[in-house]
């Protein structure tokens, strides 16, 4: 009985490292690029279209432009961005975001010659 | 459309409601509905207010807290903020205890209750400027935090490599494309884990009694076990990466030398302290330390001093309701539960759980509840601490708060 529960933990150890190092795999491959802002319009030349892109700084500014988009202005040290959020804002109170510090994950556009970030996930940094 | 009042105490019963079947039914977790809510707003917002809604999610994340012992400790199925109470509830179980088992816990909840009402004044008034000293040195105090967890372990060794592989599961599934990653890999670690040995043992539930309760407690010392289960319930309600579980050991371990209903009390506050503190954390210093918080904060994003008023309301009654909810239920498993198949009953919970993750998660999710399983079999077939796969959430908040 023993000897069955230490193979049983043995193989379960090894599943889960195995498990582990296929999740950091998948991570990777998906993870998106890392950039500051002040770097993104030396950078975006390098960037693929519709390659995902991690950026963070805080808000300073919220607009609804439509039923169903928000434009923010994100900062980092002197450098400003605006990004374009397809978030629900029938919820006239929905400014959530508003200085807080936060990680966009998103495309790089440009609109009216203007580069600008299409978010699709903000999650705010504590 | 229901007038104001009325929309208010339908939250708070239909979140007794889906509290008590969140608590129940194992790997269905108070975030799951919370995040529907939040999902479902733009429709629910056309019959009901915000306020209402917010009041369903605090009602039903209470009675959580005092109804989900009943899993943990007639099916021998804990979720991450009930795993301690698993071996002194089952021990119970096994003597024909376990309805006095569940009693302790509900007890337990219920001064959590009060002790809610002691420190939302000092949590409003007091907590920011706290907060705003603390936040500086957050890695250092969750770095000794997860240090002692290692330390006061028999096999340190042992201890640091499930830490710190719970916490490579934690840090990769951050990073997955995942819009739902917490379920798959809280569920694989406590939930599906626990099901699985309870499917290895041959073990027959024996008739269950209910025995007269009686707490034998002196004054002196449900006051000692009373004031540094608030001290620790506080902190992990405002803090990051910390939760019941880290609490519930902190306790334990000052307090010392428990008996298995010490114990089960100490815990059973702990789960509704942290819950219920987390609603007044969001007021005061605006973080989201559980689902709960997190959802109420996106439907009302202006909380006002108003709203926190209420939802404290919403958390007395709730919790005085889900008291006498859990009585009842407790009675029912005391006299049914060796009518039960449990192997069966195992078994379906399992395809049960793992469908649910498969639905909410996908097969990227469902991938990373198989590891998760796993991890959390090696976990309890190595004798190691439960509490300790919290590193899932405490070493990626260690390298998130990582000054230098």
């Amino acid at each position: 009985m023993k000897k069955n529960i230490e193979k049983l933990k043995k193989n379960f150890l090894i599943l889960s490292l195995v498990g582990i190092f296929i999740l950091f795999i998948i991570s990777k491959s998906t993870k998106p690029k890392q950039i500051s802002i002040c770097d993104i319009e030396n950078l975006k030349k390098n960037i693929r279209e519709k390659e995902n892109i991690e950026i963070q700084g805080a808000i300073t500014r919220e607009k609804i432009l439509s039923e169903n988009f928000k434009l923010f202005i994100l900062k980092n040290q002197s450098c400003e961005i605006e990004v374009i959020c397809n978030c629900d804002t029938s919820n006239k109170n929905n400014l959530t975001f508003l200085n807080k510090e936060v990680l966009i994950i998103g495309k790089i556009q440009i609109y009216k010659n203007k580069t600008q970030i299409q978010a699709e996930k903000i999650i705010e940094k504590y | 459309m229901l007038n104001f009042v009325s929309q208010i105490i339908a939250g708070l019963l239909l979140g007794i409601l889906a509290g008590t079947f969140t608590g129940l039914v194992p790997g269905i977790h108070v975030n799951t509905l919370a995040f529907f809510i939040v999902s479902s707003f733009t429709y629910l917002s056309k019959y009901f207010q915000p306020l209402p809604l917010a009041s369903f999610i605090v009602s039903m994340s209470i009675t959580h807290t005092f109804i989900d012992f009943i899993p943990s400790i007639f099916l021998g199925l804990p979720d991450e903020d009930t795993t301690l109470s698993i071996l002194p509830g089952h021990s119970l179980l096994l003597e024909g205890k376990g309805y006095n088992a569940v009693l302790y816990t509900l007890y337990g909840s219920l001064i959590g209750l009060f002790v809610i009402l002691i420190l939302s004044p000092i949590f409003v008034f007091f907590l920011p400027k706290f907060y705003f000293f603390i936040k500086k040195f957050m890695f250092f105090v969750l770095f000794f935090v997860s240090i002692y967890l290692l330390i006061r372990e028999e096999n340190k060794v042992l201890a640091f490599i499930v830490f710190t592989l719970s916490g490579l599961v934690g840090i990769s599934s951050f990073s997955l494309p995942l819009k739902e990653y917490l379920m798959p890999m809280l569920t694989g670690l406590f939930g599906s884990s626990s099901l699985i040995i309870s499917l290895m043992k041959k073990q027959k539930i024996p008739k269950q009694k209910i025995h007269k309760f009686k707490i034998s407690l002196n004054k002196k010392r449900l006051f000692k076990i009373i004031s540094v289960t608030s001290l620790a319930s506080s902190l992990c309600s405002f803090l990051p990466a910390l939760g019941s579980g880290q609490a519930a050991v902190i306790s334990s371990d000052i307090t010392k030398e428990q008996n298995k209903p010490e114990f089960l009390m100490l815990i059973g506050s702990i789960n509704t302290i942290v819950m219920g503190l987390s609603i007044i954390s969001l007021y005061s210093i605006n973080v989201q330390r559980t689902g709960s918080a997190a959802a109420i904060s996106q439907i009302l994003p202006e909380f006002s001093i108003s709203h926190l008023f209420i939802l404290i309301l919403i958390i007395t009654f709730s919790g005085l309701i889900s008291f006498f909810v859990g009585l009842n239920l407790s009675k029912f498993f005391s006299c049914n539960i060796e009518k039960i198949n449990y192997k069966k009953l195992s078994f379906c919970v399992l395809i049960f759980i793992s469908l649910v993750v498969l639905f909410f998660a996908g097969s990227l999710g469902f991938l990373l509840f198989l590891v998760s399983t796993f991890l959390g079999l090696f976990t309890i077939l190595s004798g190691a601490r439960r509490t300790l796969m919290m590193g899932c959430l405490m070493l990626p908040a260690l390298l998130w708060y990582f000054p230098f």
